[in-house]
């Protein structure tokens, strides 16, 4: 890529960086209490909660990794952003409600509402820090690798951008700033996407490039291109897939956070309807860069990944000035995509690490001196730091990957659990403890195989059950919670009615009723 | 001179603000002491977790169905409509307004059987 490209790409990356911090500080103006800093007061209407919510969930997997997975694997692979859309509305039908009104403010905070356990909680909290930061991983790597393909630094220098403007940015604001930054950023990105698809996609019609010709017996954009292995048993792979999509969506770290924002559980299902449109809106463009992908560029430069798919293409489209412009436009949007999936991210880390690890110790060793919000901000950067790390050290799984991965262990683990704990009067303690530790036991350890490569290569099944696990550990998980709360009827929470209630009762009744006189 | 004044202890009047509960302990203790909330409590719950079991049938057979159809039946995948292939249709578009759809209707029907459990608390 010329200079002057790189001169482009490179002022979007910039622009986008000091607006997210400029708008952080806004923010900042703004939250004066530990709460404000939280939970935003809780004065984030339904519209911008959600735009918040659509902002923080697009990341670098749907920014770059949808349009590369379908450029690479064809067609088929447009189940995957379904998934990710089609997570929200389980969330709604399943928890948001119920969720909102247990007043938790995070996994962990419901586990202990829900169960009166301090056990379930620490394991939860140690479930949810370890999926936060497994998809943190690729925000980092994706960072690197769009600032690689547009300006030819090195991958470390964007993960290093990203790790500073995330840090500066959640430190210093809290989650007041970071809602604000939020919804700006699922503006921007669905405008980053958009007006170079729209514009590409014209100039294709108008004429460009023929379809071309693949051998495959589904039609140019079906089955994998030449360079990409088509994966082993694609049914069994899809499901499996779409399984964990669905039931790990609601687990995620950064998704419960942004239901406490919401005043009550009906304004909580409203917000859900709202991001469900958002994120339908935004997933109409990935795909069609992918199939552009396949018409423009029936081959990637050797050593590039079918990630950069999207921000190689204007290029090679429309060399020149226009192609120059919309490449950096789409590598402004990629930014803001790692920017705010990692500061949401960094900010339910950081809140279970301050709230569950840190302030205890700080407090036995300081007296209780030490004000909250510096805890948090210490936090934060533990929080950072540590996939920070881990993105230097781990092998290259292509972003989707990554990120699926974490989903199938939320799926497996903290998706049960708050099924189980929102619709089952008779989970007990022992049993959603023990769920947590078998599912998660089982998806992490799929998990940690893959990524150290075992069985790759060999072919059939094992593989294929170890990378997408998700369809066998979530019912081992789901079927040994049941099965051991049944056989530990007596350690069944004894204020289990009442969390029901909780949970359930519409908020003008809990308000308003009042017992029977006389 | 009389008696001295009794001591009186002085407190913040804030300190209890941070303890105080949310403000909707009565429906609670009005389940746990009569077994009606209990009866009421089941329904409600019933009730919600048909209509959410309801939309996940419905929304879960597009989604069993369709990967099977355009990765089981090889026509399926190549059928385009124009230069356009039919799979991003379905896959790519049409879907989303589906699931919004279904979306929506959840909202509307839950919101209405905590309506009817709201009136039937309030005894109207």
């Amino acid at each position: 890529m010329n200079t002057l490209a790189s001169g482009w790409g490179l002022l979007a990356i910039i622009l986008v960086c000091v607006a997210t911090v400029a708008v952080g500080a806004l923010g900042l103006r703004m939250s004066r209490t530990t709460s404000d800093f939280y939970v935003a007061g809780r004065v984030v209407t339904a519209g911008w909660n959600a735009s918040a919510i659509g902002g923080e969930y697009l990341s670098a997997a749907s920014f770059l990794g949808v349009a590369g997975i379908v450029y690479s694997l064809g067609t088929h692979m447009l189940w995957l952003p379904v998934g990710y859309t089609l997570g929200y509305l389980i969330l709604l039908v399943l928890v948001a409600a119920p969720l909102r009104r247990s007043g938790a403010y995070t996994i962990p905070d419901f586990a202990e509402a829900r169960l009166s356990s301090r056990r379930v909680r620490r394991i939860a909290s140690v479930l949810v820090v370890g999926i936060g930061w497994l998809y943190l991983l690729p925000q980092f790597q994706g960072a690197g690798l769009a600032l690689q393909t547009v300006t030819g630094a090195s991958p470390a220098v964007g993960s290093l951008i990203v790790a500073v403007v995330v840090l500066v940015s959640v430190a210093a604001g809290g989650m007041r700033s970071i809602t604000l930054v939020q919804a700006m950023q699922y503006w921007l990105k669905l405008a980053a996407i958009s007006i170079p698809c729209f514009v590409l996609a014209w100039l294709w019609f108008r004429g460009g490039q023929p379809l071309p010709s693949l051998t495959d017996p589904g039609g140019p954009f079906a089955g994998a291109l030449p360079a990409y292995p088509m994966r082993e048993h694609p049914l069994y792979a899809t499901y499996s897939t779409l399984l964990a999509l669905c039931f790990g969506t609601m687990g995620l770290p950064h998704v419960l956070v942004r239901f406490y924002t919401n005043p009550d559980g009906p304004a909580a299902r409203r917000t859900t309807v709202i991001v469900i449109a958002l994120l339908g809106a935004f997933y109409l463009f990935p795909p069609v860069l992918g199939m552009l992908g396949r018409i423009y560029l029936p081959s990637l430069p050797a050593g590039t990944r079918a990630d950069s798919v999207v921000l190689l293409l204007p290029s090679a489209v429309t060399p020149g000035t226009l192609g120059d412009l919309l490449s950096a436009i789409l590598a402004g949007g990629a930014f803001a995509a790692f920017l705010s999936t990692a500061s949401g991210l960094t900010v339910s880390v950081a809140g279970v690490i301050d709230q569950d690890l840190l302030s205890g110790a700080m407090n036995r060793r300081l007296g209780g001196d030490l004000p909250r919000t510096h805890s948090f901000r210490l936090a934060s950067l533990v929080a950072i730091l540590i996939p920070y790390a881990a993105s230097w050290l781990a092998p290259g799984a292509t972003l989707a990957d990554t990120v699926g991965m974490a989903f199938a262990i939320a799926a497996s683990t903290l998706g049960p659990l708050l099924i189980l704990g929102v619709w089952w009067r008779r989970l007990s303690v022992t049993g959603a403890a023990a769920g947590l530790i078998v599912g998660g036991t089982l998806a992490m350890g799929a998990t940690v195989a893959t990524l150290f490569g075992v069985g790759r290569g060999t072919g059939g099944w094992i593989p294929v059950l170890l990378a997408q696990p998700a369809a066998w550990s979530m019912p081992i998980a789901f079927t040994t919670a049941v099965l051991v709360s049944l056989a530990t009827p007596r350690s069944v929470p004894v204020n289990a009615a009442r969390a029901m209630v909780r949970l359930h009762a519409p908020e003008e009744v809990t308000a308003r009723v009042r017992p029977p006189a006389g | 001179m009389g008696p001295a004044p009794k001591r009186v202890r002085v407190v913040s009047p804030r300190r209890d603000a941070r303890r105080r509960k949310e403000k909707r302990p009565d429906a609670v203790e009005f389940t746990e002491q009569t077994g009606l909330g209990e009866i009421y409590l089941t329904a409600l719950l019933r009730a919600q977790l048909r209509l959410s079991l309801a939309i996940l049938v419905a929304v879960g057979g597009i989604l069993v169905g369709l990967p099977a159809l355009f990765l089981l039946v090889p026509g399926a995948a190549a059928a385009t409509l124009g230069p356009v292939p039919v799979i991003w249709l379905v896959a790519g578009v049409a879907v989303y307004p589906i699931v919004l759809l279904a979306a929506r209707l959840h909202v509307r029907m839950a919101e209405r059987i905590e309506r009817d459990f709201t009136d039937l608390m309030a005894g109207r």
